[in-house]
């Protein structure tokens, strides 16, 4: 009898650990885990015309690395730009002030992420407050927009359209970009 | 994607294409340069079309002064391939460049086909750098975004970046050059657009 209880007890002890380390997994995976400890940084804000899918605690890296996380998004009413609130790992103190910042997807689907690419200034580097402002970020691509146009394009070739100049010859236009 | 890009490198090369004093406001710059073109453009197409090495010099001709290939170019290979090269490796890699960005667009010129640009009125900035929005519209097509960047130098400004949809061509080309400048820096870069340019074809420069 006490056997089983003991099996009994132990079986359970072993879900509630299991529960638990499934919770752990969630948490560290979702990132929330680092936001809810508050990491140090310093912040800098970033203007761009379209964050896409871009969402807050969303990844900042500098050469694939993750320097820092996406802490705040809002839209700034006169240039209708969003500007994002991007929190760096204070160890990162070399960033120059002209460094590009461009939204990309992780694969080819997934997750919006910000990446930095470091600028030419020797002497000036971003610090607590600064900008990036719109001139230097890339924004994100919205793929719809180029499908459509590729697929209007297409459109345009079915019927040949009188008075429209022939398409340019296809001799020159290879993969060159 | 062809005529996405004929759109988008019509705009580019229109734009390029002039040989207009420098103006203080960009937009107003771009419009009168735009303008300047596609009269130029419907005036002597046939003969253009005939003889591309003369499309190539009149592009060489009016281009250079309205484009930043330095800036461009060394964004395309990144601070530290820029920093490790010397004054006379960037020099070279910066006219390689030239006729690689020359060659790939110059012929789209031809295509152009009575398209509309309309610039959108922009903000005063008073920084070194700016961005014009532009819509390129052609009939049956819903408009084609193309943002030019443009850097201030002196009393006029240069572009040294074009965006068409989003799609920055600083960004595709520094793709394109990545793994050459890790691998081999600024020389196996310009290795790579010699052989490219070469193999385009045509002797012109």
């Amino acid at each position: 009898m006490i056997k089983m209880r003991t099996v009994e007890i132990t079986v359970g002890l072993f879900l509630i650990a299991g529960i638990l380390s499934l919770l752990m997994l969630s948490l560290q995976v979702s990132g929330l885990s680092h936001f809810l400890r508050e990491e140090p940084g310093y912040k800098i804000k970033a203007d761009f015309a379209n964050i896409g899918g871009l969402k807050i605690r969303g990844r900042v890296t500098l050469a694939g690395v993750v320097i820092g996380r996406v802490s705040h998004i809002e839209l700034e009413p006169q240039s209708f730009n969003a500007t994002v609130t991007l929190t760096i790992n204070p160890k990162v103190t070399y960033l120059p002030l002209d460094t590009r910042a461009s939204i990309q997807t992780a694969g080819l689907l997934g997750d919006n992420y910000i990446s930095l690419t470091p600028g030419f200034d020797q002497h000036a580097f971003l610090k607590e407050g600064d900008v990036i402002p719109a001139e230097n970020t890339d924004s994100a691509i919205v793929l719809e927009n180029l499908v459509s146009q590729f697929l209007a394009g297409q459109a345009s070739k079915e019927p040949p359209s009188s008075g429209a100049a022939a398409p340019p010859s296809p001799v020159k236009r290879e993969k060159g970009n | 994607m062809r005529s996405l890009r004929t759109s988008f490198l019509v705009g580019f090369w229109l734009f390029l294409m002039s040989g207009v004093v420098l103006a203080e406001d960009p937009v107003q710059m771009l419009d009168q340069v735009t303008s300047q073109v596609i009269s130029e453009l419907k005036a002597n197409r046939a003969e253009l079309k005939r003889n591309p090495s003369k499309l190539y010099g009149l592009v060489n001709h009016l281009i250079i002064p309205h484009v930043d290939f330095a800036e461009m170019g060394r964004w395309v290979v990144g601070r530290t391939v820029w920093q490790q090269s010397d004054a006379a490796l960037q020099e070279s890699f910066i006219q390689e460049f030239k006729t690689l960005v020359v060659r790939t667009y110059a012929s789209s010129l031809l295509g152009y086909s009575d398209q509309q640009i309309e610039f959108l009125p922009m903000r005063k900035s008073a920084g070194e750098r700016v961005q014009v929005s532009s819509l390129i519209k052609e009939s049956g097509k819903s408009p084609l975004h193309l943002d030019y960047r443009l850097l201030r130098e002196g009393d006029g400004w240069r572009v040294y970046d074009i965006i068409i949809e989003g799609v920055s061509i600083v960004q595709g080309y520094r793709a394109q050059f990545a793994n050459d400048a890790r691998r081999g820096g600024l020389t196996a870069v310009i290795e790579k657009i010699r052989q490219h340019n070469q193999s385009r074809g045509g002797s012109n420069r």
